[in-house]
């Protein structure tokens, strides 16, 4: 299964997993694996999803004829530090593809459970935004802003919350040894889908936060 | 009776992550990268407490997020180095959105200014500068696929033993 890593010039550890098992995927018609390609045409639609949320939210932004408004209530210092922390959980994401491309099951979970709780953390740190937002008085019905500005991050709130389930699922079918190294695509495919939630917090972070 | 070391099913994980070494040669490169993500972000908070202009300002942190996002999709997504086919799907998907989204917030006259238009130029000529090197690299990555695809289909017909590699 040499071959397999001359053919798509792969060198990362996802694919030395793949090409001492039979290379990971059985021959397709279109010579990749059709469940990591069926993750990136939803993810292709999610760019689609989320470009709707945040085109809405700049189309809204600025109209809103009573307050709050944005510059009144956002915490720059407190969602920059909540935005370190998932984009960091990119990167436990990474290193567990990493630890199980190497067939080091048990730096999976640690990794993968990492991961979750950098996830948690910044679930915990919206929830404790939105509650204090609440509190100044801006609700989904409040303004126009208000109304764009819950949908847009709450709609990734829910992606980040359905992201943690899969990891803590994963890290549980791993304690359960059903992800051995040659099952290693699942792991990639789940952190897909999380790297993609932490591109879209990267653009939300910059249009809705920082852009005034 | 001689000691013999007994091995029991919880030590079993614990020995096997010792013949794993912490960070491997690509865990190093992905927590450099994650380094220069977290320098970016912030520089990206840094710059939005200065008192630039509003379209001033919009475009080095818009250009900072491109740059975060080809990079998270890139390295960790590994966009860089996996099959062509999936860097085409998500970047259509974005050039799609991308395009679909600035006719709706110019249908609600959201660009207003030179600020804005030198904003929508440069993003779109990044979009199209990324998907002309994505259509490069991929011309002699998709010969490849094909051979790579006539392959597993011998390997399935039981000729494992013709040296492809050597031949590509």
């Amino acid at each position: 299964m040499t071959a397999a890593v001359v053919d798509h010039g792969h060198d990362d550890v996802t694919h030395d997993a793949h090409d001492e098992h039979g290379g990971g995927h059985h021959a397709t018609a279109t010579g990749v694996s059709n469940e990591k390609l069926g993750m990136w045409v939803f993810l292709g639609s999610e760019c689609l999803l989320f470009g709707a949320l945040i085109a809405t939210y700049l189309v809204y932004k600025g109209r809103s004829v009573n307050g709050p408004y944005p510059d009144e209530i956002f915490d720059i210092p407190f969602t920059s530090v909540s935005s370190f922390l998932l984009l960091m959980s990119s990167l436990t994401m990474v290193l567990a593809l990493s630890a199980i491309g190497r067939g080091d099951e048990r730096r999976l979970r640690i990794w993968l459970v990492g991961t979750a709780l950098l996830g948690s953390t910044f679930l915990a740190g919206q929830i404790y935004e939105f509650t204090a937002f609440i509190r100044e008085g801006l609700t989904l019905k409040t303004n126009l802003f208000g109304s764009s500005f819950y949908v847009l991050t709450g709609f990734h709130g829910a992606h980040v919350t359905l992201g943690v389930l899969m990891l803590l699922a994963l890290a549980n079918l791993s304690r359960k040894g059903k992800i051995p190294k040659e099952r290693a695509e699942v792991v990639e495919i789940v952190g897909l889908y999380w790297h993609f939630v932490d591109v879209v917090w990267i653009v939300i972070f910059t249009v809705v936060y920082l852009i005034p | 009776m001689s000691a013999t070391p007994v091995t029991t099913a919880k030590s079993a994980p614990s020995e096997q992550s010792e013949q794993f070494p912490l960070f491997d040669a690509h865990d190093k490169q992905y927590l450099v990268v994650a380094l220069g993500l977290a320098a970016l972000t912030a520089i990206e908070v840094v710059l939005s407490y200065t008192s630039l202009e509003k379209a001033a300002l919009a475009l080095p942190l818009l250009a900072l997020a491109a740059i975060k996002f080809f990079v998270v999709a890139g390295y960790f997504m590994h966009l860089k180095n996996d099959s062509p086919v999936f860097r085409r799907l998500f970047i259509m998907g974005a050039v799609l959105a991308g395009f679909c989204y600035t006719a709706v917030l110019y249908a609600f006259d959201q660009f207003q200014g030179p600020g804005y238009w030198l904003i929508f130029i440069v993003g779109a000529v990044v979009v199209v500068v990324v998907w002309a090197l994505s259509g490069m690299r991929n011309v002699g990555a998709d010969n490849d696929d094909h051979a790579g695809h006539d392959h597993a289909d011998h390997d399935h017909a039981g000729h494992a033993d013709h040296d492809h590699a050597a031949a590509h």
